[in-house]
């Protein structure tokens, strides 16, 4: 595989990966199963295939967890840097989000109620950078090598030139 | 490969539904279990409690629809392991069974229907299917490329 595409492509598909992970409101996209990470998945191969149309050979499943696995440990440093960024320009305004939707349930489940005590309490007001960290390590690989499968199926003869 | 992604699969999906027995239980080791699921699952999906499957009174980590997507895998995976047929899909099949999810969420948008659980778990078993067959014909390509040398 060609590296610097390879790195360029992870690159691309990372920095989406993770603004849609970490941005105000745009990360809600990811509650549909993680659809911004598959996205950046998905981006990373789009961005490989068409500066690369040629080489079948490269999207061998190797090749695909290769650029995915990479995407992911981009998106996850670069998520837990921009989360970083988001907690320092206006706090953890996901856990307001959470106290004012818990306000407004009509009915709290079980649990919840100590869950809206522990919330108020102050506890979780700081930044969990190890948390995220953790969890996007785990979790952007996983996402990203699905958008990556999914380009291969639907994109991946869409850039070949015909052979002459 | 097909095996592992099978497991993996099955124990996410035992995981998910045993978290919240874990979490009610005494022992502090299955709570722990239980805590990390739903730490784990809370990235990847809203986890409104509304939307979500409820055992033993708790929601369950993700919720129906998601929880319907994992199951789909899980199904597919099986099937693909037992069968051992991984002809590759059309692609029209793709698009029929995305436009029919697509449909569905729609619907309970414009309020044709509010909030029904086995339409929403049935919808992401679909999706589930759909996903999970395309990693299935992936890896299964790999091995006939091994095999051919």
């Amino acid at each position: 595989m060609d590296n610097r595409l390879l790195y360029q492509s992870a690159i691309i598909g990372g920095i989406i990966a993770a603004l849609m992970d970490s941005l105000p409101y745009i990360k809600f996209i990811n509650a549909c199963c993680c659809l911004g990470i598959t996205l950046g998945g998905f981006a990373a191969f789009y961005y490989y295939r068409s500066q690369s149309p040629n080489d079948p050979e490269e999207f061998r499943l190797g090749g695909l967890v290769h650029l995915s696995l990479l995407t992911g440990i981009f998106g996850a440093i670069g998520s837990f840097i921009a989360h970083y960024i988001v907690f320092k320009m206006v706090g953890n305004w996901d856990i307001e989000f959470l106290r004012n939707m818990m306000e407004k349930l009509d009915e709290v489940p079980p649990l919840w109620d100590e869950m809206y005590e522990e919330l108020e309490s102050g506890k979780y007001d700081g930044f969990a950078g190890p948390v995220i960290l953790v969890q996007s390590l785990i979790i952007f690989p996983i996402f990203t090598f699905i958008g990556v499968v999914l380009g291969n199926k639907f994109l991946g003869d869409a850039f070949k030139k015909p052979d002459i | 490969m097909i095996r592992i992604i099978t497991i993996s699969l099955g124990l996410w999906v035992l995981a998910l539904g045993t978290a919240p027995i874990f979490l009610q239980s005494g022992n502090a080791i299955l709570q722990f279990l239980g805590t990390a699921v739903y730490i784990l699952a809370d990235p990847v999906c809203h986890q409104l409690p509304d939307r979500s499957i409820l055992i033993n009174e708790l929601p369950m980590a993700v919720c129906a629809r998601c929880f319907g997507i994992y199951l789909g895998g899980f199904f597919i995976f099986v099937l693909g392991w037992i069968k051992q047929s991984y002809k590759q899909w059309p692609k029209w099949v793709y698009f029929v069974a995305a436009v029919l999810c697509i449909i569905e969420i729609l619907a309970e948008h414009l309020n044709f229907y509010h909030n029904l659980f086995e339409l929403r778990l049935l919808c992401g078993f679909i999706l589930g299917i759909l996903i999970f067959r395309i990693i299935l014909e992936t890896v299964a390509n790999e091995k006939v490329h091994l095999k051919n040398g």
